[in-house]
């Protein structure tokens, strides 16, 4: 048997960013590898766009190193950045330009032929054929966000960077970019950064993932095995709020308590130990009413931030 | 580069406002040479009734060359402005809008695209001074045909109407370079901001200010006046002057050329280093 190493696409080491009296990043270490649909994950504020952007160049570094395709970002800037496509934040355009013309000047940007059937196309595959000849002040913001998705594909590139693709978009609207991001990866071989506030987005799309927070790293993986190990959590209702946590917390288990009655207990646990809980709980006497175990990218995020 | 000027100048004159300079400026001069067929010869007989004492005066003093003179004079406070209503908001407005975010994700160096930036405008300030020149000087002749000029520059100077046209278009290329200047400065500027109303103003509070430095006679700004780049922005008007020395109109262009390029270095330089967060 033949083992197929990965190759890294895009290696980030100990890269720290301030801005202003804010550590918006903070000694970050990620690695995407080719054919990756790789999802990047955390709240607000947590240092995500900065990292966008530094990837992009458009950010400086104030530490750290960032190699995309094996090469330095500083020193091979032009030939990384006509080799990826990037949709960061929100979908700015010419407004007084038309939608063709706009890509037409962006294929012109990147150095490469303006080919009407090319543009075209592009419009075609993020259905704004019909509009091509619109002007883009005339565009809702899911337009907007649809002709944002086309720009980054108009060269080709192997690397994309979306960043919250989907906000703004319908359900069905939703539904198209998933199925354009998933075939772009599987058909295409294209590697995906798929930054995302719908962490829905990520567990349905995405094979590795990391969530950052104020800029640190919090955890890197494979989505599967970051959800088989850390995900689960389960809420306990019972009646003896108090004499819950102090057994729970005295046979070495995390707990919280939630609810609007306070009335509930949340323990990180994964699903083999669930019984055991019970048990312990029964034991001393307390009346478990109900038992919940949750599994989500969701709950798994929000635990960890 | 030839592909990215394109690119620039394609955005400037696809933008409404960047006719809005134009407009202004073909309005303002219809007017001053519809003020000058009214009043023309009445306002001539009184800036020369002192002169009439002493000379006699005879022939088309009302001229298109004393049209294009005033209007070039009326007109030397308004077209910086008229300029850097478009030049100043080549690179803010690009940060203003967002479009920073696609256009420097390519693979086009920011050296290169500020380059870019500099030679439309350019080209876009050539074109304004174009149609000021054809309006002001072609409609001038046209309307009010040639004679000789009559202008008061530190003494009273009369050129022959064949010792004119040669002043003029020298006047409008030097007009060029001073407007060139303005707009490397808005350039300069405009590349620190992130909005585009901000290096409008501070573009224009800078000529104004120096402008006033400039023109104050006092021994505590004499010292600095050299260094300021509006003391070199009306040197044209030397071209108007009876013994003209030419080495010191062409020096003068000489310094401000050197400010375009500083200014353009400086946008460079720190446009490189620019974190673009908007």
């Amino acid at each position: 048997m033949i083992l197929m190493q990965k190759k890294p696409v895009v290696e980030i080491k100990g890269v720290s960013k301030k801005l202003g009296s804010i550590q918006a990043v903070d000694k970050l270490d990620m690695c995407v590898y080719e054919n990756d649909i790789y999802g990047f994950l955390g709240p607000n504020g947590s240092g995500k766009s900065t990292t966008i952007r530094m990837m992009l160049a458009l950010l400086s570094r104030d530490s750290g190193s960032i190699n995309i395709f094996g090469k330095p970002l500083d020193k091979n800037r032009d030939q990384i950045l006509g080799n990826m496509g990037a949709f960061i934040e929100k979908p700015d355009f010419y407004e007084y330009l038309t939608a063709y013309k706009n890509l037409e000047l962006l294929c012109k940007y990147s150095g490469v032929p303006a080919i009407p059937d090319k543009i075209n196309a592009t419009l075609e595959s993020v259905g704004l054929l019909d509009r091509a000849n619109s002007k883009v002040k005339t565009f809702s913001k899911g337009m907007k966000q649809r002709l944002g998705i086309g720009q980054t594909l108009l060269h080709d590139p192997d690397l994309l960077i979306l960043d919250e693709p989907t906000s703004g978009l319908d359900p069905s609207g939703v539904k198209d970019i998933r199925d354009l991001i998933r075939s772009l990866n599987r058909d295409k071989g294209k590697t995906i950064i798929l930054s995302s506030h719908q962490l829905q987005d990520i567990e349905m799309t995405a094979n590795r993932m990391c969530i950052i927070n104020k800029g640190k790293l919090i955890v890197e993986g494979d989505v599967g095995e970051l959800l088989m190990k850390h995900s689960y959590f389960t809420v306990f209702e019972v009646d003896q709020i108090d004499s819950s946590v102090e057994v729970l917390e005295s046979s070495g288990f995390e707990i919280e308590i939630i609810g609007n009655d306070r009335n509930q207990i949340k323990v990180v646990c994964k699903r083999e130990i669930v019984p055991e809980i019970n048990k312990i709980l029964v034991n001393n006497n307390i009346a478990v009413k109900s038992i919940g175990t949750k599994q989500n990218l969701e709950d798994y995020f929000l635990t960890l931030t | 580069m030839l592909r990215l000027i394109q690119i620039e100048l394609y955005k400037i004159f696809k933008q409404k406002r960047s006719y809005i300079g134009f407009a202004a400026l073909i309005v303002i001069i219809l007017i001053s040479q519809l003020a000058m067929i009214w009043e023309g010869e009445e306002m001539h007989g009184f800036i020369t009734s002192n002169l009439s004492d002493a000379f006699f005066m005879q022939g088309n003093l009302v001229n298109g060359y004393l049209v294009t003179y005033l209007v070039l004079n009326f007109l030397w406070v308004h077209v910086p402005l008229l300029i850097v209503l478009v030049t100043a908001d080549l690179i803010s407005g690009e940060a203003q809008s967002g479009t920073f975010r696609i256009v420097l994700t390519r693979p086009v160096s920011r050296a290169r695209f500020i380059t870019a930036k500099y030679i439309s405008a350019m080209v876009y300030t050539f074109v304004f001074m174009v149609i000021f020149s054809v309006l002001s000087l072609g409609a001038g002749l046209w309307i009010f045909g040639k004679g000789d000029l009559m202008v008061i520059f530190g003494t009273v100077n009369i050129f022959s109407e064949n010792d004119v046209l040669w002043r003029f278009l020298l006047a409008f290329g030097y007009g060029f370079i001073s407007m060139c200047t303005v707009a490397a400065l808005s350039l300069l500027l405009s590349s620190l901001s992130n909005n585009s109303l901000a290096p409008i103003l501070s573009t224009m509070a800078i000529i104004i200010v120096f402008t006033f430095i400039s023109t104050l006679n006092l021994g505590i700004f004499g010292k600095i006046k050299p260094f300021l780049l509006t003391t070199y922005l009306d040197s044209w008007q030397m071209l108007f002057s009876y013994d003209v020395n030419l080495g010191d109109v062409f020096i003068d262009a000489f310094i401000l050329c050197a400010h375009i390029f500083i200014f353009y270095g400086l946008t460079i330089f720190l446009f490189r280093k620019k974190d673009i967060l908007t």
